[in-house]
């Protein structure tokens, strides 16, 4: 066992056996065991990634005769692995605060352990099966952590329908998987390199397309990532924002090589429209994390998007400064969430996550507001902030890719885009106005010194500071000049300078839309304005398009026909079973009955008959004889005599 | 090493059964700890089957394919000119076989514990119970067609009755419907047999040799012999004896639309002839479909791939859609049988390495996990006396380790990976959309159709679990609330260690298939070339 | 006028029809019995005759052992016949029907 091979092992079995020694065997007192396990695999995952930056680590073994799995930890496996436990590590910390007295908590703990495990496999795969097996893991695992309260019959029904509309995509990411690997005779996601165009291989990637849509939340399956929030807020942070929905992100960047140009056509357009869809929906929404959930699918599907035009740096880059902010804007909503059900645990009927009771947080809970704004201001993609380093160079890939193509469909996806930077900041704009400025509209009055505890603090700032240029790029302004950006790509080059005008374009643009979508938001939900005092009343948005928005275009009773229909084949299926399968079995069984007691019949009165008949012939026969000749010898003996006469008689003549 | 190994496994469950039927009757616990002691013993033979099976040997032919052979002559009836009937007492595993055999070692064990609660006539249910092994046991390791078949309707008369008289309301209907039901499939098959007799053999002397039959020994001139192009209604009746023997086998797997007898009989029937039912009974089936059609008849295997995988797509999609409209738990996991059985006849039809490596897996994957689900039944039903979804919710937060179970075998069930159900579909999967480029017998489109029954299986497994166990607690009625306790030592035991198998196979699966992978490789590589020999006769 | 054997076969033709009649139409056992005698008798003359006109002696044995095998079965006859009647106080051939039903 090679050193790397141990620091692997320690990096994804420590949070594992942490969380089931908790489940197991630690009970409530065995969370800190959980927290130091997954701090022990954060350390190995640092150390890790320094073993593995000269010589990427690869290691193959027999899975069943004639497959072989492998891992590959390369230098981007190795950051996104220390990504993934960093921010586990994080929700561990929170979580101790904001999971406090849950009845459940080490089954909690256990599953946020088995989702890391799952998680940090997924990114160290290397064979697609083995990728497909975390990625069903994973999806297992969100499925354990949405369905944490599953006593609420809501909660669990939101568990179970983000499972399957997953476990659909899967399907489609399973076919590509096995088309790629047996068809394709393509394994290992190391050894992927360009290949000549073939039906197969567009199949393939249509595939591998559908399952990243299905994890990372694109139309058509957005719809499951808002019903994830049904988890615990700390889950929503690590699961639904930094890390599982980047996977199909990751699938795509990895496998970049393989896709063709219609695949990657199709994900550049899907990707777009997600990320105008998903930010329109986010408009109206009253739910704190519902608003997030829509702005995460959004920000994926600027990520897609960069994927689809080229810009596969920036991507993989966005994915990164994205899993900063939006967890922490998720830990700081669940901190908001956590004061409201606690300053109002003896108020059964109040929704501790609708932003229409929040209002004026910034002074009670100042850090929480520090945080939250920062991180809104990285996703808004404000200068000087992470958000927008990395969004940077995905509207301008965009914009060079539609250049480059020239047609309706790329110009298309670049207005989809830039609209898109434009709504961002709008609602999240409100959002802060919303929770955090003016008063709160709620009837109860703020309690006072509710600012959570420094382990909570520290977590939120740590994400908060994170969000802020410098630890992304030295210079505010350069969407390429991400840190990690030499150690993960070979060929890290700065675009052509004949795009430099694009580049010039996109910037100016992005800055200015920007601030006028925070203007915009600040205009119309300032504090005392019109809209803002509505809130009371608690109307929902009238009008086409508010209605769309709000009910995220509808997607929800689109899938609930689906799944209405599919019942309905179900019901039917089962009809056909019974009425028509099983029916005809009986019927053939009756029939045989049925036709065995005709025979039954046939038998006793045809063959039977027969020979009762000749019996009862005999029996006539031999009665009416009797009757004639009984017991009369001497009658025999004359009939005898007369035979003979007639015998002799007849000889003689 | 035992010399006799086979024979032992299969006659100490008989010689049991004489004891247990000189017991009296009101001992019960005599009766129960001593079919307990003889299915341990069991066990543990077929454990040293496991250790003791050779799998780095090469087949060069059927003849010297079989490990553990025991051969002995055993009806011997001369006919005068009209030759002689010869019967031997001839068993042997190769790798298709022993896997079935130590599935069925682990389950009888199980089903013996899972017997424990049966009070009524407790000395004839275990004397059936052990004869039923025993010819479980023996059908999976004959190697003399007769002698299979002897096996293979021995085993109808033990369920029936188990079925019949340890059953629920509608035992009878159910007893019936699949006593008929499955004799009606032997009759074909027998008919197969003796057809079979008539054509295989040596130097004239007929024969019920399987080996001889696999190896295509044909009698020149002879009904079935490939080269003779014997002709029934126009079509070949090498193709109509496989028809024969499909259909014979797929009521038993079973396949739609043969498959109506089952969940009538598992709805029926106690728990424990559940489990064995679902466990091994099916497995007979595949075994069939494995040993007799597809070794015997290659060529028609063949030519009747598309037909057959077909039929398997449509069992995995049917048999899923049938599942999810169930109200009643047993027969939703009866119809997931169906569903998961087709895996095995669309990994089989392919005819790869992937496809049948996966359709064996299958079989022993699927005999686990649901001979656990109907204990998980069973654990409900002793507790309620009641099976129906919509009468109880919430169970999770009352019965913690149960539910515990059940998400791990219903996950295990709908082939979440990491467990032993998704090695197996992914492997028949694999085989039956890389079939067209490797053998061109199957076109792509059904096996990308057959993924649907992944996302369906999700869809009611998941439903179900939300159903009963998620929500807020309630049972419908209140004498249930008192019974509604966690699962005790006796269902600890039953269900721990199949768990234990499902997740160790579902992550080291090559435990199962690294000693069977030569067997697999020859079975295909004969299928394939044999076929072709024969069809090109 | 000389005596030829027509003679004798045609007495022992007239004994043996009388014999017959008495057998067919009398129902007393006894008188059947008395016609069946006559009948052997008829058969023993016979055999004398033929014997007279044959040089060997075999008619004559014939007759004497068909002589004592009537005397033995008379007697039989005659016991059984008293057997009856001591049975069914009647010696009358019509009443013994039980065999027949």
């Amino acid at each position: 066992m090679d050193t790397a091979q141990t620091y692997f092992l320690l990096t994804i079995l420590l949070p594992l056996l942490g969380g089931m020694f908790t489940y197991t065997i630690g009970g409530k007192k065995g969370i800190n065991v959980a927290v130091a396990a997954m701090g022990g695999g954060f350390v190995m995952s640092l150390i890790l990634l320094l073993s593995v930056i000269d010589q990427p680590w690869v290691i193959r073994w027999k899975w069943v005769p004639g497959i072989e799995l492998g891992w590959n930890i390369d230098t981007t496996a190795a950051v996104l692995m220390s990504l993934v436990s960093f921010i586990s590590l994080l929700v561990h910390l929170f979580s101790k605060h904001y999971m406090f007295g849950d009845k459940a908590i080490d089954r909690y703990y256990g599953k946020l352990g088995f989702f890391t495990f799952s998680m940090l496999g997924l990114l160290a795969s290397d064979h697609f099966l083995l990728l497909f097996i975390f990625w069903e893991l994973v999806g297992f695992s969100s499925f354990l952590l949405i369905g944490f309260w599953f006593d609420d019959i809501q909660k669990a029904q939101g568990a179970r329908k983000a499972f399957m509309i997953n476990r659909v995509a899967d399907a489609g990411l399973l076919i590509g998987v096995i088309l790629l690997v047996v068809e394709l005779d393509v394994n290992f996601i190391s050894e992927l390199k360009e290949m000549p165009f073939s039906p197969m291989l567009q199949l393939a990637g249509f595939g591998l397309m559908i399952g990243a849509f299905g994890k990372s939340a694109q139309f058509p399956f957005f719809g499951w990532l808002p019903k994830a929030m049904a988890g615990p807020t700390p889950v929503s942070a690590l699961i639904h924002a930094a890390t599982m929905v980047a996977a199909g992100v990751y699938l795509l960047f990895r496998t970049q090589e393989i896709l063709t140009p219609d695949v990657l056509a199709v994900t550049a357009f899907v990707g777009g429209l997600t990320a105008l869809m998903a930010a329109i929906a986010a408009l109206t929404q009253f739910d704190i994390k519902k608003v997030l959930a829509y702005s995460t699918i959004s920000q994926l599907g600027y990520m897609v998007m960069g994927v689809g035009v080229g810009a596969y740096e920036s991507s993989l880059f966005h994915l990164w400064t994205h899993a900063f902010f939006k967890a922490g804007l998720f830990l700081t909503a669940g901190a908001v969430i956590h004061y409201y059900h606690h300053a109002h645990h003896h108020c059964h009927r109040f929704d501790a996550q609708d932003m229409r009771n929040m209002g004026g947080l910034r002074k009670i809970l100042p850090v929480t507001f520090i945080a939250f704004l920062i991180n809104g201001m990285a996703l808004s993609g404000l200068p000087f902030f992470s958000g927008f380093l990395s969004k940077e160079g995905i509207l301008s890939g965009a914009l060079i890719w539609a250049v480059g193509h020239g047609n309706a469909v790329g110009y298309l996806v670049v207005v989809m885009a830039f609209v898109t930077a434009a709504l961002t900041p709008f609602y999240i704009g409100r959002q802060i106005l919303l929770v955090f400025f003016g008063e709160s509209r709620t009837v109860n009055k703020p309690v006072e010194g509710m600012e959570p505890i420094f382990s909570v603090k520290l977590t939120l700032l740590i994400l908060a500071v994170a969000s802020i240029w410098i630890f992304s790029a030295l210079n505010p302004f350069d969407g390429h000049g991400w840190w990690l950006g030499n150690l993960l790509f070979d060929d890290h080059v700065m675009p052509d300078t004949s795009h430099q005008f694009l580049l010039h374009v996109t910037m100016a643009l992005s800055v200015i839309l920007v601030i006028s979508g925070l203007a915009l938001s600040y205009r119309k939900y300032k504090p005392d304005s019109a809209v803002v005092l509505r809130f009371k009343t608690k109307q929902r948005p009238k009008g086409l398009l508010g209605k769309l928005s709000f009910n995220a275009w509808y997607i929800e009773d689109i899938y609930e026909k689906i799944s209405d229909g599919f019942l309905n084949i179900s019901k039917t299926s089962f009809q056909i079973d019974k009425k028509i399968i099983d029916r005809s079995i009986d019927l053939f069984g009756v029939s045989t009955v049925v036709f065995a007691k005709a025979m039954a019949i046939v038998d006793r009165e045809i063959v039977d008959g027969l020979v009762n008949f000749a019996a009862w012939v005999s029996r006539t026969i031999g009665n009416a004889y009797t009757k004639v000749h009984a017991a009369r010898v001497q009658n025999q003996l004359l009939w005898l005599v007369l035979f003979i006469i007639v015998i002799v008689l007849w000889l003689q003549f | 090493m035992i010399n006799n190994l086979l024979s032992l496994m299969i006659f100490l469950p008989l010689f049991a059964a004489a004891i247990v039927g000189v017991i009296p009757s009101h001992m019960k616990g005599a009766i129960r700890w001593t079919t307990l002691g003889t299915m341990l013993v069991e066990l543990i033979l077929s454990l040293m089957l496991f250790v003791g099976f050779d799998g780095s040997h090469q087949a060069e032919s059927w003849a010297d394919a079989f490990q553990f052979v025991e051969a002995l002559p055993w009806i011997s009836l001369k006919f005068g000119s009209l030759g002689a009937l010869e019967v031997n007492y001839f068993v042997g595993v190769d790798g298709i076989s022993m896997p079935l055999i130590v599935l069925s070692g682990i389950l009888l064990v199980i089903g013996v514990i899972s017997s424990w609660k049966i009070t009524e006539k407790v000395k004839g249910y275990f004397v059936l119970y052990l004869i039923l092994s025993a010819s479980l046991i023996g059908c999976f390791a004959a190697l003399d067609f007769f002698l299979f078949y002897v096996f293979f309707e021995f085993m109808l008369l033990p369920m029936f009755f188990l079925i019949g008289i340890w059953g629920g309301p509608r035992r009878s209907y159910a007893s019936v419907k699949f006593f008929l039901y499955t004799l009606f499939g032997s009759l074909l098959i027998l008919i197969v047999m003796i057809g079979l007799y008539l054509s295989v053999g040596n130097d004239g002397v007929n024969s019920f040799s399987l080996i001889q039959m696999m190896d295509g020994s044909y009698l020149p001139g002879s009904l079935l012999n490939p080269e003779t192009h014997f002709q029934l209604w126009g079509i070949n009746i090498r193709y109509l004896a496989f028809g024969l023997v499909l259909v014979g086998f797929m009521i038993k797997l079973p396949a739609v639309p043969f498959h109506t007898w089952l969940p009538d009989a598992h709805v029926e029937a106690p728990t424990a002839i559940s489990v064995l039912l679902a466990g091994v009974l099916l497995k007979v089936g595949g075994y069939g479909l494995f040993r007799i059609a597809y070794s015997i008849f290659p060529d028609a295997a063949m030519e009747l791939a598309q037909p057959v995988a077909i039929l398997g797509m449509i069992s995995i999609v049917y048999g899923g859609l049938v599942a999810m409209a169930q109200n009643d738990i047993k027969k939703l996991i009866a119809y997931s049988s169906v569903s998961h059985m087709g895996f095995v006849l669309l990994g089989l039809a392919v005819i790869t390495l992937e496809g049948i490596s996966g359709s064996l897996f299958q079989m022993v994957s699927h005999g686990f996990i649901s001979g656990a689900l109907f204990l998980i039944v069973g654990v409900l039903y002793d507790r309620t006396h009641d099976r129906q979804i919509e009468n109880v919710s919430g169970l999770a937060s009352k019965l913690p380790l149960y539910t515990f179970f059940v998400v791990l075998f219903f996950f295990g069930s709908l082939g979440l990976p990491g467990l032993s159900g998704f090695v197996g579909e992914v492997l028949v999967l694999m085989g039956a959309i890389g079939a067209e480029s490797i053998n061109q017998l199957v076109p792509r489109w059904i096996g990308m159709i057959a993924v649907l029954g992944i996302i369906i299986s999700a869809a009611y497994y998941l439903w179900t679990l939300q159903r009963m166990f998620f929500g807020t607690y309630w049972v419908r009625e209140e004498s249930w609330d008192q019974e509604m306790k966690e699962i005790n030592l006796r269902e600890w035991i039953m269900l721990a260690p199949l768990g234990i198998l499902v997740i160790l196979l579902g992550i080291f699966p090559s435990v199962l298939l690294d000693p069977i992978e030569n067997s697999i490789q020859f079975l295909v590589e004969s299928i394939i070339n044999q076929g072709k020999t024969y069809l090109s006769l | 006028m000389e005596i030829t054997l027509t003679y004798y076969l045609m007495l022992s033709a007239f004994l043996l029809c009388a014999g017959l009649l008495i057998v067919l139409i009398k129902k007393n056992a006894v008188f059947v019995l008395l016609g069946i005698e006559l009948m052997l008798n008829a058969a023993n003359l016979n055999l004398v005759a033929f014997s007279k006109f044959d040089p060997s002696l075999d008619g004559q044995i014939f007759a004497i052992f068909s002589v004592v095998v009537a005397a033995a079965e008379a007697a039989i006859a005659l016991a059984i016949l008293l057997n009856i009647y001591k049975t069914y106080k009647s010696s009358d051939l019509d009443d013994l029907d039980t065999l027949n039903y």
